[in-house]
């Protein structure tokens, strides 16, 4: 992510002049980069769940949404609201081609050299990116128009507004389908034990290949939504990516609910750093507070500790 | 083959001297210097990655301390007069590189090393990244994008050593670098770095701080890397956050995989296939990473095992038999235990609202054989655990020898005396026989890895009495003859011995026993009772979980029995038989127990 | 023809072979009890049955039909339900929803008039568990979470029952109550294949009986007759020396 979605550091005469609505104005604006980097991280936990691998190129993904979006919306001016469920369900699709090449066949083996496997993955999507769309950073006009919205003195962008929206309802769906629905109940049954869930009667292996596409579908919406903000580039997801596992891993991986709203957190505080310190910094100090919570809580904010077996 | 080893080294000696001289052009010994820079890394990241089974996918970071560290005290100092004539601050450099390596290590494994597996390889992306991101932003410092340039060539004296001379450093430093992996991987030391890889449990259940140990491995690993980051900057005399991206770590981890992980030259060849490779490919530049993708892709469908994984002909020794067992041999040569005494009062233990251990208090005499039984659910393996450190007891106290103990992890539990065996066995995947004893040998010196690296005169006269301990160990159990055979060739029988010795090598007070006859045919259950009742011949007290109650009733001197986590009856053998609430808990309420 | 069949199953572990050839018949209605100390394989047996291991050699047949080598999901649409050791319920799913996932096949076919009625059925067997349909299962009391296991596999209207230590960790007179539970569905036609432990229990209500050593049967017979043989206490205790 070349250009933050926030503005560059500001006068500070300008700080002095705006106060509060200033803090507000970075703490909101950062809110919508949080409910991506939210979207992104419940993706890593809806295939942590049931299957306890990872997708180590989630970010590769959010990329492709957000191309394909941009071609879709830009090249083929194509309305964004049919362009939404084009991106979903192609990324869907591709996203349980890639689990049958990628993870299915070392998932048995026991080793984590899927890690390896997904990345490869995340590279052939990159390059070949590359190749389609070119390397060079392409804008994508914001969906709803660049006026601001205004709320007394803080404003927002329709896009920051759309993201949030989007991001909330994306995520109470997905709460609804895994607390509501048959499958979804079956798809936590699965992640709390697969054996016992076969004895229900449940496909489990088919369970484990739809969580991994569903995680690339949701990365493939963040990519939608946060095209606008950035840049169309190949490089666009892998810092994204990154940070939403950072997110993840803070808040816990089989903690969803505690992951939106560390990824709120983490947006907001992200705003603030790079509004009063300076944008450089920002992610340095988000990765380091990674480390440094893991090192006091390995099982995440909202994990619960698990024994070690013997 | 093993004959011709010393030929095929010294073949290849002399034509990695000859290259420069053969090739004649510059390229080619340069390809030759970036080769042995980048195996110093991968075989770094092999010992952490392919030997512990650590992914690291942050090692360019590591490179980028080195390189960064040390680019920046040559420039400084290299005015100076004193160092301008003596080249010392080349050196110096080098030196400071590897130790700000190190210590990053240090300060990324003491946290990341809380998780395991993937967290670890996700954990030490973001690392690269921060420290890429670092050297972007603090251009003051790092030149930012642009990079430090004119980092002074190495010299020795005034003698400035270009390619073709630099590229017999790097040469004497890789052979260094591979002797070094080759010692430590050798050594005690390195035995339990292997170890780790296949349980982590079973190497602290021997008085190991496995914790401790990774990150000291982590930090050999990242001072290799920072290691090669120093040379790498004195070769290419211009730096910047570009050679330091999160595709080079990749790059370094898919050298160790294609080449072959854990195997000794495996690293090196991955390296130097996939710098020659893109050479040969020069069209392809643009599609660089599509043709790492496919090469990681048939790395792990074709290449599991690694290039070096194809030369490892499947030549299964398949030397055990059943009958080999003959225990109760040179038993002179275990020297005696004063066997402690064990009393557990009021433990208690509840999981999630389930009590599974409610108040149990009971004492096991010193040098006694104590068994401890109950149906399934009663609580047998959770007291185990608490007392062998796995879970720590909600209330109660464990005492040995009548003062309390706190025995806050498996390893504390050994190094306290107490070790334990598995019910499910936690062996060493491939790793000898003989291997799996000596890992667990307690060590008179304070520093195995010093040892390691040293080998003094001192330390191969103690891995000497080592060897003999083990092999005297490995007598008793009847396995003598397996000493060279690879843990998971054994039969099952041998695998459950195996086990017992390892527990007996770490020379515990009190030893216990969680169902060591499970699987075993009739004729190795009596050879295991003779093993345990030699064992209490030399004092030392055991504590048998069992079901198997032939066993039990012709070895213990004592039974205490679980039932639903509490202790339902103490007291000898033949009592425990007769017992109505016994009868009762194994065989159900009944009209007909009357 | 007997519901299911066992024919020569061995099942192993590894090299460890847990289950050492052995054959059974069950027919139509019967109770079946499999006893045996702990270790002596009983688990393994029904793990296989089910699917969640496959026999190294043998075959299993469930109304004439080869399952052997069928995935764990496709014999329990076959109807053959596995009540695992130690309960096994979704803890963080409420009681209601453990149903629902024990009726899964036919509840994601749409079919609910059929679960509404079968529900009914084992709320008739078992009071307790209506009265606890909304709490997560993992707050039940071990009592009421055996209940709520074995509704669940009766929700998807098995042809065999497979129980697996259905006493273990439970005070005796809620074991009691369980068994006689058994008898009950007994009554209504259900075939049971029972393992447990306690042999006595076992025993009372089966019509035939195995005893497993080591993973062998050693003692075949109905239950009164085992119940009078001393072999069976041996198989427990062990031989006194």
């Amino acid at each position: 992510m070349r250009a933050g979605p926030h503005s560059g550091p500001h006068h500070p005469d300008e700080l002095l002049k705006s106060g509060m609505y200033f803090f507000f104005q970075i703490a909101l604006s950062g809110i919508a980069t949080g409910a991506i980097y939210g979207l992104i991280a419940v993706g890593y936990s809806v295939t942590f769940m049931t299957t306890k691998a990872l997708n180590f190129a989630l970010g590769m993904w959010v990329m492709l949404g957000g191309m394909l979006t941009y071609s879709l919306t830009v090249q083929y001016h194509v309305h964004p609201l049919i362009v939404l469920p084009i991106v979903t369900l192609s990324l869907f699709a591709l996203g349980l081609i890639a689990e049958r090449v990628s993870v299915f066949p070392f998932l048995r083996a026991g080793s984590d050299v899927w890690v390896m496997s997904t990345l490869a993955v995340g590279f052939l999507m990159i390059d070949v990116a590359e190749i389609i769309w070119g390397r060079n950073p392409t804008p994508v006009p914001p969906f709803f128009g660049k006026d601001p919205i205004y709320f007394g003195a803080v404003s927002i962008l329709p896009q920051q507004l759309l993201i949030i929206a989007a991001a909330c309802a994306t995520f109470f769906g997905l709460d609804f389908f895994y607390r509501r629905t048959l499958t979804g109940k079956a798809f936590r049954a699965v992640a709390h034990s697969g054996d016992v869930s076969s004895l229900m009667g449940i496909n489990t292996r088919r369970v484990e290949a739809t969580s991994y596409a569903i995680a690339c579908a949701l990365a493939g919406i963040a990519g939608f939504l946060v095209v606008p903000l950035t840049l169309a580039e190949p490089q666009l997801g892998t810092v994204l990516g990154l940070k939403a596992f950072a997110i993840a891993i803070i808040a816990g991986l089989a903690a969803p609910r505690g992951i939106l709203i560390c990824g709120l957190l983490y947006g907001a505080f992200e705003g603030l750093v790079s509004g009063y310190l300076y944008t450089g910094i920002r992610d340095i100090l988000g990765f380091s507070i990674m480390i440094i919570a893991l090192f006091l809580r390995p099982e995440g904010l909202f994990g619960v500790r698990q024994e070690e077996r013997a | 083959m093993r004959g011709m080893r010393p030929a095929l080294i010294a073949l290849a000696l002399v034509s990695l001297t000859a290259l420069p001289l053969a090739t004649g052009g510059t390229y080619y010994t340069y390809l030759g210097v970036i080769i042995g820079i980048y195996g110093i890394v991968a075989v770094g990241l092999n010992i952490l990655s392919g030997y512990a089974g650590q992914f690291s996918l942050g090692h360019a970071a590591f490179m980028a301390m080195g390189a960064y560290t040390t680019a920046l005290i040559t420039k400084a100092l290299s005015g100076s007069p004193v160092f301008y004539l003596s080249g010392a601050h080349v050196w110096l450099g080098i030196l400071c590189g590897t130790t700000v390596a190190a210590l990053s290590g240090i300060l990324l494994a003491i946290p990341a090393l809380r998780v395991r597996g993937p967290y670890l390889a996700m954990v030490t992306i973001a690392f690269g990244w921060v420290v890429w991101k670092i050297l972007q932003e603090w251009v003051g410092v790092t030149g930012g994008d642009l990079g430090i340039s004119s980092i002074p060539k190495p010299q020795i004296g005034t003698f400035r050593l270009e390619t073709r001379h630099f590229y017999y450093v790097v040469l004497v430093f890789f052979i260094a670098a591979l002797s070094l992996q080759h010692r430590l991987i050798a050594s005690r030391f390195g035995m339990r770095v292997r170890a780790i890889k296949y349980s982590e449990i079973a190497v602290s259940s021997v008085g190991v701080d496995v914790y401790r140990l990774k990150v000291v491995v982590f930090v050999i690993s990242a001072a290799f890397a920072g290691f090669g980051g120093t040379l790498f900057a004195h070769q290419q005399n211009y730096i910047s956050p570009d050679n330091f991206q999160f595709f080079s770590s990749v790059f370094f981890l898919l050298a160790v995989l294609f080449g072959g992980a854990g195997t000794s030259l495996g690293p090196v060849i991955g390296a130097a296939f996939l710098i020659i490779l893109p050479e040969m490919l020069h069209d392809f530049d643009h599609y660089r990473l599509i043709v790492y993708a496919c090469l990681i892709l048939i790395t792990l469908y074709v290449l599991p095992r690694g290039v070096m994984g194809l030369f490892d002909l499947p030549v299964k020794r398949k030397i055990d038999t059943r009958a080999g067992i003959q225990p109760g041999e040179r038993i002179e040569s275990l020297p005696p235990v004063a066997g402690a005494n064990l009393r557990v009062e009021a433990l208690s233990r509840s999981f999630g609202g389930l009590l599974a251990l409610s108040d149990v208090g009971f004492e096991i005499e010193g040098g006694s054989i104590h068994a401890l039984i109950g149906p399934n659910g009663a609580g047998k393996t959770t007291l185990i655990n608490i007392v062998s450190g796995v879970y720590r007891p909600d209330s109660g106290r464990i005492l040995m020898d009548g003062s309390e103990v706190s025995i806050s992890s498996m390893h504390v539990a050994a190094q306290r005396g107490i070790v334990r065996t598995f019910q499910t066995l936690k062996l060493f995947g491939d790793m000898t026989v003989i291997e799996h004893v000596l890992i667990a040998l307690p060590s008179r010196s304070r520093s195995i890895l010093y040892d390691a690296v040293m080998r003094s005169r001192r330390a191969r006269e103690e891995s000497e009495s080592h060897l003999h301990q083990a092999r005297a160990l490995l007598h008793l159990l009847g396995i003598a003859h397996l000493e060279q055979a690879p843990a998971n060739s054994l039969a099952y029988g041998h695998r459950r011995l195996l086990e017992i010795a390892r527990a007996l090598a770490v020379r515990p007070r009190i030893l216990l026993l969680d169902e060591p006859a499970a699987g075993l045919v009739a004729e190795e259950i009596r050879a295991l009772a003779a093993v345990i009742r030699t064992l209490k011949q030399i004092g030392m007290t055991i504590l048998l979980v069992e079901h198997h109650m032939e066993l039990v009733l012709s070895v213990s001197d004592r039974i205490t029995v679980l039932d639903h986590g509490a202790v339902i009856a103490d007291g000898r053998p033949a009592d425990i038989r007769r017992n109505e609430n016994v009868i009762q808990a194994y065989l159900g309420p009944s009209h007909a127990a009357a | 023809m007997p519901l299911l069949e066992v024919e020569d199953l061995h099942v192993a572990y590894g090299e460890l072979e847990v289950v050492r050839g052995i054959s059974f018949a069950i027919e139509r209605g019967e109770i079946v009890t499999i006893l045996g100390s702990n270790g002596a394989g009983k688990t393994t047996v029904l793990r296989s049955l089910a699917g969640l291991i496959r026999p190294t050699r043998g075959c299993v047949r469930l109304a004439g039909k080869d399952i052997t080598d069928l995935a764990p999901h496709q014999i329990a649409q076959l109807g053959l339900a596995l009540v695992p050791e130690g309960r096994q319920l979704f803890p963080e799913h409420s009681v209601k929803e453990n149903l629902e996932l024990g009726a899964y096949p036919t509840l994601s076919k749409g079919r609910t008039a059929d679960f509404d009625k079968v529900l009914a059925d084992v709320f008739e067997l078992f009071p307790r568990v209506k009265e606890r349909l909304e709490q997560p299962a993992g707050l039940l009391s071990g009592g009421e979470q055996q209940m709520v296991a074995i509704a669940r596999a009766l929700v998807s209207r098995p042809k065999v029952l497979l129980l697996d230590e259905p006493s273990l960790g439970l005070a005796p007179m809620l074991v009691r109550a369980i068994f006689d539970t058994f008898l009950k569905l007994k009554e209504r036609g259900l075939t049971i294949l029972l393992v447990e432990q306690m042999a006595w229990l076992g025993l009372e209500i089966c019509d035939h009986a195995h005893v497993l050593e080591i993973g062998s049967i050693a003692l075949s017979g109905t239950g009164p007759e085992l119940s009078s043989n001393s072999r069976v206490m041996d198989a427990y205790l062990g031989t006194a020396i």
